[in-house]
């Protein structure tokens, strides 16, 4: 029932493992099984990759509680580098892991005395609170390294949900405005931001989702959300229309949408019947 | 408070999804026959597994729901409950309930809310960790923590939601999100079904599987 391919060669697992390190995937459960199954008795082949990929299985074992397996990569990495710092994160985590918070603490703090800027200390202190569930000193302390920190994009992403666990929509829509000023070529991004205005709902708000989402079409013609976000602003707007060149604008852009989403569904090979047929449903969410 | 019924799939549906994604939350709709009633017990037939992503932004929701409508009129079904299972293992700050909870009861006051208590959650499922409230308090605010929901057939579904969880089968299951990464995908779950119904009608023999091989190879 394995997710992967059992018969891959070490090569292709290694491979793997670097696009993910690249994309920063969280697969946790995948790293620690193909280490396990095929890369660890050939480990001693992978040259400079080495200890990264060490680090890698270490915190996807971590992340599955195998505190077998962390605690043999973190002895091999401690080994090799005995001052360093990111390799006494590791041991802040294993703390973490096991719910030890003041030693956690202890050593992130310990980190941040050796050096001020260490970024992933404090973004582990941060992730602590999150994991007590003390959101709000969470969002209080990211907005506190933010402040030093203002192109960390990563920091901004996990603001913004923070806020949108809070249902503070405003505030995500300005941690994904930071966001779109220095990518504003994402697709996803634009598709972000337009949900949460379509989310806070009123007029000018369902106009700049509608942007946004065809914004995030054009970018990517393949992100479904955005085509159905396109479809669901420009009836919102359709609806509330008073000028009629502009209910005709909307509707014109509103059955592009639809066109556009029957296509995917049909290369998809789903039927899209059922799909359009809904489309015109009467369930809003949004405030009047 | 009216109680609440899960059958085994539903109950399969939404254990798997919350397994899916465990460091995430995760939401999805329930659905019940067409004839429920708002008194006495509520009959869970069936779950759709939503979003594990943003679980609070509306667009997707809706577009989810409208579809999810339609496929419930065709198989007599109504939208009757919502559930959520939180990413945090203990949550000290309160937020407020999704909103999409407020609109399925506005369109069926009998529904639920149902949450997933993560400390009764085990890989080994030896008790039902999901909690259900049926009635808004004052305020207008679902009235928590809820009653214990009840399963049909409990120990038996108990036990196949144990082997799915083994087996991994969670990676099977394709929920609204994951559709909309990829239309192919069935967020209705029709395969899935398939294996949750092979897990509750031959609790047995998926244990077997591995100890017929060792009979063989003994009597060899």
């Amino acid at each position: 029932m394995a997710p992967y391919d059992v018969n891959l060669t070490w090569q292709e697992v290694r491979d793997i493992f670097r696009t993910w390190r690249e994309e920063k995937e969280r697969r946790s459960r995948e790293v620690v099984d193909m280490w396990l199954l095929t890369l660890k008795p050939m480990a001693h082949k992978l040259g400079d990759e080495r200890f990264l990929v060490l680090e890698q299985v270490c915190l996807a074992a971590l992340d599955c509680h195998n505190l077998e397996v962390a605690d043999a990569c973190m002895i091999t990495i401690g080994r090799a580098f005995p001052k360093s710092l990111r390799a006494h994160r590791l041991l802040a985590m294993r703390c973490e892991a096991v719910g030890d918070k003041e030693n956690a603490i202890f050593h992130l703090e310990y980190i941040l005395n050796e050096d001020k800027t260490n970024v992933a200390a404090r973004k582990r202190l941060i992730a602590m609170h999150k994991s007590v569930g003390n959101t709000t000193k969470a969002i209080s302390e990211l907005n506190e390294y933010l402040k030093s920190f203002m192109s960390d994009q990563e920091a901004w992403q996990e603001l913004c949900d923070l806020y949108l666990l809070h249902h503070e929509f405003s505030r995500a829509a300005f941690c994904m405005e930071e966001l779109l000023l220095s990518s504003p070529h994402n697709h996803l991004y634009h598709e972000r931001f337009a949900e949460i205005k379509y989310t806070q709902g009123g007029a000018d708000n369902m106009e700049l989702a509608k942007a946004h989402f065809c914004q995030a079409a054009k970018l990517n013609p393949n992100n479904l959300r955005a085509l159905f976000g396109v479809l669901q602003s420009a009836n919102n707007l359709a609806q509330s229309a008073k000028v009629p060149s502009k209910k005709k604008e909307y509707v014109k852009l509103s059955a592009w949408a639809s066109k556009h989403i029957q296509d995917l569904y049909q290369v998809a090979g789903e039927n899209p019947a059922s799909a359009i047929e809904s489309m015109f449903g009467q369930m809003q969410l949004t405030s009047p | 408070m009216t109680e609440v019924k899960f059958s085994p799939l539903a109950y399969c549906k939404v254990i798997l999804h919350a397994v899916k994604y465990p460091h995430a939350s995760v939401n999805g709709v329930l659905l019940a026959p067409e004839n429920a009633k708002r008194d006495g017990t509520l009959i869970i037939e069936d779950a759709v597994p939503l979003f594990h992503m943003a679980l609070t932004l509306a667009p997707m929701a809706e577009v989810a729901l409208q579809q999810i409508d339609s496929y419930a009129s065709k198989n007599k079904l109504i939208i009757a409950g919502y559930y959520e299972a939180s990413e945090f293992f203990d949550e000290s700050d309160v937020r407020k309930a999704n909103r999409m909870s407020y609109k399925i009861h506005e369109n069926f006051p009998g529904s639920c809310f149902v949450t997933l208590r993560n400390e009764l959650l085990s890989l080994e499922q030896r008790q039902v960790p999901l909690y259900a409230s049926t009635k808004l308090d004052d305020s207008g605010c679902w009235s928590l923590p809820g009653k214990k929901v009840k399963l049909e057939k409990e120990s038996v579904t108990l036990h196949a939601a144990s082997i799915l969880i083994n087996l991994q089968t969670y990676d099977e299951l394709v929920d609204f999100d994951n559709h909309l990464d990829c239309p192919s995908k069935d967020w209705t779950n029709a395969d899935l079904e398939l294996t949750i119904q092979e897990a509750l009608n031959n609790p047995d023999d998926e244990d077997e599987e591995d100890s017929d091989e060792g009979v063989e190879l003994a009597n060899n």
